[in-house]
């Protein structure tokens, strides 16, 4: 086989992605300029007074999450850290990296051993609205999410004709929303993010994330 | 809980059946000039049991042979799908079984468990999924056909068999390989159709290997992936009739998992038929062949056969 030509390809499906990516935020961006109107804000969703950085948290992610239409998990159970910053307006910026267990199987019979090990890393971007209630005590917030997993592949197939040992990185783009809720108290803040995630180059193979998030915040 | 992530989930290693690492059939056909074939893909789907049935077909048939056409086992390919859903029933027949391998089976890396079902040895390299025999005096071609396209297919693993171009390491070891055994009758097989009535459309990718079975004089092609069966005239890689030199197509991805509908008919479709799920029977003769296409039901019908000379 040509390496070279798969990692060609690889890399052709990674700058297929990345200009769905731009299409589709191009498109996002479109609509929200064409369409939105201005709205009167609700009570809980009067601005603060500046429009700058009103806070910046820190939080530690525990995850777990599920791949479908894949034989073989890349995800499963997760921990990573992520960082946002909070605007006055009260729009939300984050970024995070995550580390995905993932999975491994194996089989064999007297002439054959095969074992294949999975596992990635998950970095995102993501942009959302804070809508606060109950005295800004209970935090809904709705996001859009860019992400990259690099997922790693270590193959061992043994056999009579020939052995395959080989490790093969990939990237693979995903877009999606995700919901979270937070309880905050002074300095800290506990709660749920659900993540749905599209991948452009792989559209059967969807992939949700559930995440128990606590954080600091000043 | 850091053994946990470090170790991720981490599943029981399962057993295989046994290999058996001859390309050749383990027995000799009952009659080497009528040997008995049943083909289908599309099999096993433990969400609905229709393989049960279509594996009843085959024991009813008693075949020499079975060749099954990719999509072995819904939904992912992977170890436990083959081995808890697929070896119940069509598993059976495994140690008589040549198989192509399908895209479900990429679903899991490598399409790996397909190999380890099968075993890697049939390959002429592993996790290959091309490799040739003979049946009697025909000889049987088993192609990859999984060049990309498929936007369920994990990119990383999409061509990772060198792909299905004019000068791939595939289109090369076939050249060689139909140079090496000039038999009177050739049978090839791979997953995605060349042409197809379906909404899959034709894998136009496979042109270049038709081009080259054609060159070499082949007969048949056996391919599954639309969820029916349709039956070709003798055609030309560029989809022109040739009854002299062109080779016939069977679609027969009818065997166990959900039905398609037909979209625009293709020049050169003879039969079409997704009622049912059902096997395709063809006998082996020296200088031909027959076939008949068998469906399920509670008393199983022929729905198309007929017979043909191979091309001199």
């Amino acid at each position: 086989m040509s390496r070279l030509s798969a990692r060609r390809k690889i890399a052709d499906r990674f700058v297929a992605d990345a200009y769905a990516v731009l299409m589709v935020a191009a498109c996002w961006l479109w609509t929200t300029q064409a369409l939105a109107e201005p709205a009167a804000p609700t009570f809980a969703e009067i601005p603060s007074s500046s429009p700058f950085i009103d806070r910046w948290n820190v939080d530690a992610r525990l995850s777990y999450g599920a791949s479908f239409t894949t034989g073989q998990s890349y995800l499963g159970i997760g921990t990573g850290l992520a960082g946002g910053l909070t605007f006055g307006i009260p729009f939300h910026v984050e970024v995070g990296a995550m580390w995905f267990g993932g999975s491994k199987v194996s089989a064999q019979n007297s002439s054959l051993q095969y074992s294949e090990r999975e596992w990635s890393t998950y970095s995102h971007l993501a942009a959302g609205y804070d809508i606060r209630a109950w005295q800004k005590h209970l935090v809904l917030r709705p996001q859009a999410i860019f992400g990259i997993f690099a997922t790693s592949d270590t193959l061992s197939f043994v056999g009579a004709m020939g052995n395959v040992r080989e490790r093969q990185v990939f990237a693979t783009v995903a877009l999606g929303p995700s919901l979270a809720v937070f309880g905050k108290w002074p300095g800290f803040h506990l709660g749920m993010e659900g993540q749905a995630l599209l991948f452009p180059s792989r559209i059967a193979a969807p992939a949700g994330i559930l995440t128990v998030v606590v954080g600091l915040e000043r | 809980m850091a053994m946990l992530l470090l170790l991720g989930c981490v599943e029981p290693a399962r057993q295989l059946p046994p290999c058996d690492r001859r390309t050749e059939l383990p027995n000799e056909p009952r009659d080497p000039d009528n040997i008995s074939v049943v083909s289908a893909g599309d099999i096993a789907n433990c969400a609905t049991h229709m393989h049960e049935e279509t594996a009843m077909l085959v024991d009813n048939i008693a075949p020499d042979a079975v060749l099954t056409l990719g999509d072995t086992v819904y939904p992912n390919g992977s170890i436990s799908d083959f081995l808890d859903c697929y070896h119940p029933s069509w598993g059976r027949f495994r140690s008589i079984t040549r198989a192509a391998v399908g895209d479900h089976e990429y679903h899991t890396p490598h399409a790996a468990p397909f190999y380890a079902y099968f075993c890697s040895e049939m390959g002429v390299l592993p996790l290959q999924g091309r490799y040739s025999f003979n049946l009697g005096k025909w000889h049987v071609v088993v192609l990859n056909s999984n060049c990309g396209g498929d936007l369920d297919t994990s990119a990383s693993v999409a061509d990772n068999f060198g792909g299905c171009e004019q000068d791939a390491p595939q289109a090369q070891w076939l050249t060689k390989d139909l140079a090496q055994h000039p038999a009177k009758c050739t049978l090839a097989m791979w997953h995605h159709p060349r042409f197809s009535s379906g909404s899959h459309g034709n894998a136009d990718r496979m042109a270049a290997t038709w081009t080259i079975l054609e060159a070499a004089g082949a007969d048949l092609v056996l391919s599954g992936h639309a969820h029916f069966y349709e039956r070709f005239a003798p055609m030309r890689a560029d989809g022109e009739l040739d009854t002299a030199h062109g080779l016939r197509q069977f679609v027969v991805g009818t065997g166990g998992t959900g039905l398609h509908t037909f979209s625009t008919v293709m020049p050169g479709s003879a039969v079409r038929y997704n009622a049912t799920y059902g096997v395709l029977k063809l006998d082996l003769k020296p200088t031909g062949y027959r076939w008949k296409f068998i469906a399920t039901g509670t008393t199983p019908a022929s729905v198309d056969e007929g017979e043909a000379e191979c091309h001199d």
